[in-house]
């Protein structure tokens, strides 16, 4: 029996996002126009209730040798194993998105989840159907730190909630009926105070981020019902599922929540409230015969549905708001320190010098990822502050690293006579370094500086691991919402482009302002006085 | 006025100045010689600060510019440099060269700074290159616009480090030309160089740097035409010089021997003149001194001249006066005196090796 595993990375790496974009478009565009023409077939959200025919496997043994997916962190190969000896190939999602995604192109053939946003998918997608069979029966939880003292509290407000009123929230939020989402709002006079709950933001229907970066859903609705109980306000954070668990453990967040099963392990690592049945339940393709399985809506609907529906417009806008935030605070405060830091350390003694160089290795040496994340919830696990001014603090030491290594490189390619030149006309040592040196190492600074910035912009797109909803996330959310690949991916990487290309064009400015021999001279319009 | 008291200059290796004093007067123009590594560029460095002295004192018109609470600065201002190497800030055009210390430390105005420094590159004659970047000139016309910019602040001292070193020979030239128009301007002017001729037509005094100090101070005629030291005058004619110290008849006269073959070798004398300063060689210790002597330590100096083509045997001793010309019988000294030049005695009672045979030999 031979097995492979497969992780699918988040989709945040720049530049095989903009290959993908590239290889996207020259083997789709021809196969759009032609998908215009019969976009009639296709099942949108819109018209969930159409006939299928069942669901393509109805058997374990229909499933030998074929790829079943789930997402990262899932734990649950035994148990398919258990039912499904000869899997083909465990692959594995960050996102619910991707995989549905991954499902209806073949890449995979079944799709373990919970039932809850099984029931949604399938409601969703005509040409999708449940598995007959549930691998396994649990139960949800919200998760609190071990020990917290108040999940006793939580768990008797959850028990005042009737049976009646959990199932009406079941059907509303699994259902296909998206005019009935809706939040009730926080009314109560919340006098014992606001708590924060992390919450994943993809997980629809149980968590998940909504049109204009609500947090909406199931579990939230749920929490909101007990929070009502115990008279307190609810702060939502929405982040990545493999967040959530660090978020309540380091303390950021009372409990957690995003359609969390209880298992033994991570009942080690945190404690819960149980709320509702939970059932492990494989997606499968509905067998219609003749149905295409096309990842492409025609245009113009995919273009509503990405763009114009519930106003998805404005979560772009957002997304890029923050992405432009981060990039350029990042430019600004890391351009500042790498200065500030290489100004000290010009005359500096030889230990601060090599104290300085060990941080800016470890800076360069380490992915930004680890870094951010090492920011966000160890060096600030404690304290409350937002991803994004963790995000701006991790870049800023990222860019200014750079910074000091490109001024240290430009400034060693001035040769040292023309410091001593200025020096042996009374010059001081900061005024020499300025009108002299420095002017003559720009021209050989600005273009890394500049190749330093367009990467920056792109590198920014990882933020979404320390809750950061920024334009790659957006991108995300709204392929969860649409479960669509094409125009959201397209939209982000052309935003991409359009963000690179404008922020290029101001440094290009700031590069001919500085150019030495643009500059104006300082004999301009000088003449000798005639005075005979 | 600049008073060097003592100045020292160490690195962890290598000493180039041990104990220098000295007093610059205004006016001085000063050449410096010497050979190479005797700290003749680091004694200007050390005069305006750009390297600074690991011990004494400099003196600029009574104030020790060396004190840590010194802002050198303000010496600097007075000392224009000009270095091997040009250093033209090359960001800037010509022009900018040179008006852009005035603004910045003089606080000159601009249509003051531009009517001196066209003034300037007038004089240097360069009029008319004032809007062209250090990166299209020649070497030489580098040099002159850095001589230019070194004048733009208008200093009362100019120290010069081997403003020709790094020139083609064919530039050489000009820029001797503008050195030498400068020295019409009454600054007090310091030339660290390696031409000989061109030092002694434009100065007023000599420093030949030697052994980490001043070795010998005084002007271009005691200097050139009659150096009071061995070293300085070895170093004037060029002298190429081996010595040998015999103490008696015992020594190695065939290893001696092979010593001045390869002596000859190395500086290209002609067979025939060290033929001769064999000859001498021999005859002078083993003919006619040991006999005598015995045991008295003799000391023989070889220097040879290649552009006289001239080579020079002495033997110095002591213990009493000896001439061996004195002697009509000795054959050796007639057969010595048929082969060479000159061969002459002194006597000098103060010194220790009271005796000197001078042997000169041409081709």
């Amino acid at each position: 029996m031979q097995r492979t595993r497969r992780h699918f990375p988040p989709q945040h790496c720049p530049a095989a996002r903009s290959f993908t974009v590239l290889v996207l478009t020259s083997i789709v565009l021809p196969l759009l126009v032609s998908c215009g023409a019969k976009g009639s077939e296709y099942d949108s959200s819109q018209n969930a209730a159409a006939v299928s025919s069942g669901p393509e496997y109805t058997e374990y043994t229909d499933l030998s040798g074929k790829t079943v997916s789930m997402l990262t962190g899932a734990p649950f190969e035994e148990l398919v194993l258990s039912k499904v000896p000869d899997v083909g190939e465990f692959t594995f999602f960050s996102g619910m998105p991707d995989m549905i995604l991954a499902l209806k192109s073949q890449k995979t053939d079944a799709v373990l989840n919970n039932n809850a946003i099984a029931s949604l998918a399938v409601n969703r997608n005509a040409d999708l159907e449940l598995f007959p069979q549930s691998l396994k029966d649990g139960v949800f939880g919200f998760a609190f730190d071990k020990g917290s003292p108040d999940r006793e509290k939580w768990q008797a407000a959850y028990d005042t909630i009737s049976e009646e009123t959990k199932q009406a929230l079941w059907d509303k939020w699994t259902g296909s009926d998206e005019s009935a989402k809706v939040m009730p709002a926080q009314d109560w006079p919340g006098k014992n105070g606001t708590i924060t709950a992390a919450v994943c933001d993809t997980l629809e229907p149980m968590s998940y981020t909504g049109e204009g970066g609500e947090v909406k859903g199931f579990d939230v609705e749920m929490i909101l019902l007990m929070a009502k109980e115990l008279d307190v306000h609810v702060d939502f954070k929405a982040m990545e599922f493999a967040a959530i668990i660090s978020y309540v453990q380091s303390g950021k967040a009372l409990l957690g929540a995003g359609s969390i099963i209880v298992t033994d392990e991570r009942k080690q690592a945190v404690d819960f409230v149980e709320y509702y049945p939970a059932a492990f339940m494989l997606i499968v393709r509905a067998s219609h015969p003749g149905n295409e399985h096309s990842l492409f809506a025609p245009v113009t609907d995919s273009f509503e549905k990405t763009f114009i529906r519930e106003n998805r417009w404005e979560l772009f806008l957002q997304g890029i708001g923050t992405t432009l935030l981060i990039t350029v605070l990042s430019i600004i405060f890391g351009t500042i320190l790498g200065f500030v830091v290489f100004m000290l350390c010009r005359n500096g003694n030889p230990v601060a010098n090599a104290i300085t160089r060990f941080l800016v290795w470890l800076v360069e040496g380490m992915p930004v990822v680890v870094l951010l994340m090492i920011l966000y919830y160890i060096i600030f696990g404690k304290v409350s502050v937002s991803g994004t001014f963790v995000s701006v603090i991790g870049f800023t030491l990222l860019f200014g690293a750079q910074i000091y290594t490109m001024v240290k490189g430009g400034v060693a390619t001035v040769d040292k006579g023309q410091l001593e030149a200025a020096y042996s006309l009374g010059y001081t040592d900061k005024k020499a370094f300025f009108r002299i040196v420095l002017l003559q190492a720009l021209p050989h600074i600005m273009p890394t500086y500049k190749g330093q910035i367009k990467a920056l912009i792109k590198a920014t797109a990882i933020v979404g691991y320390v809750a950061v909803q920024d334009l790659t996330k957006m991108g995300d959310i709204v392929r969860s919402r649409t479960y669509e690949a094409f125009f959201p991916l397209i939209s982000v990487a052309i935003i991409y482009f359009v963000l690179t290309a404008i922020l290029t064009f101001f440094v290009n400015r700031l590069e001919l302002c500085i150019d030495p021999k643009k500059r104006k001279s300082l004999s301009k319009g000088m003449k000798i006085n005639d005075r005979t | 006025m600049i008073e060097l008291k003592h100045l020292e200059k160490k690195y962890e290796d290598i000493t180039p100045l041990k104990d220098v004093s000295t007093v610059i007067n205004d006016g001085d123009v000063i050449s410096v010689i010497g050979p190479s590594g005797e700290g003749k560029s680091t004694l200007l460095r050390c005069i305006n600060m750009l390297e600074r002295p690991t011990g004494g004192q400099i003196l600029f018109d009574g104030v020790d510019i060396t004190d840590p609470k010194y802002d050198v600065t303000l010496a600097r201002r007075r000392m224009g440099m000009v270095f091997q190497s040009f250093n033209l800030f090359g960001h800037l055009t010509v022009i900018e060269n040179l008006m852009l210390a005035p603004m910045d430390i003089l606080k000159r105005s601009k249509q003051e700074a531009y009517e001196t420094g066209i003034a300037l590159l007038k004089r240097v004659d360069l009029a008319g290159r004032e809007h062209q970047y250090p990166d299209q000139l020649s070497g030489g016309q580098k040099q002159r616009v850095a001589i230019a910019r070194a004048l733009a602040m208008d200093p009362s001292v100019i120290l010069l480090d081997e403003p020709t070193s790094a020139l083609d020979p064919a530039m050489v030239g000009e820029v001797q030309t503008v050195i030498r128009d400068m020295t019409g301007m009454g600054k007090t002017m310091m030339i660290v160089t390696h031409e000989m001729s061109f030092a002694r037509a434009i100065c007023n005094r000599v420093f030949f740097m030697n052994q980490g100090g001043i070795y010998e101070d005084g002007t271009p005629e005691q200097i050139f035409d009659n150096p009071g030291k061995d070293l300085t005058r070895r170093f004037i004619h060029r002298l190429k010089v081996m010595e040998l110290k015999i103490e008696s008849p015992d020594y190695d006269f065939i290893g001696a021997g092979s010593e001045i073959e390869q002596y000859s070798m190395r500086n290209n004398i002609p067979s025939r003149i060290k033929y001769r300063i064999r000859l001498a060689f021999e005859e002078l210790t083993q003919q006619m001194l040991f006999p005598v002597l015995k045991h008295t330590p003799v000391m023989i100096t070889v220097e040879y001249s290649e552009a006289e083509s001239q080579a020079i045997v002495i033997a110095c001793y002591g213990g009493g006066r000896f001439d061996p010309s004195e002697d009509e019988d000795n054959l050796s000294y007639s057969v010595l005196k048929g082969a060479v030049e000159e061969l002459s005695y002194t006597y000098d009672e103060e010194d220790e090796l009271s005796n000197t045979i001078r042997v000169v030999i041409r081709e």
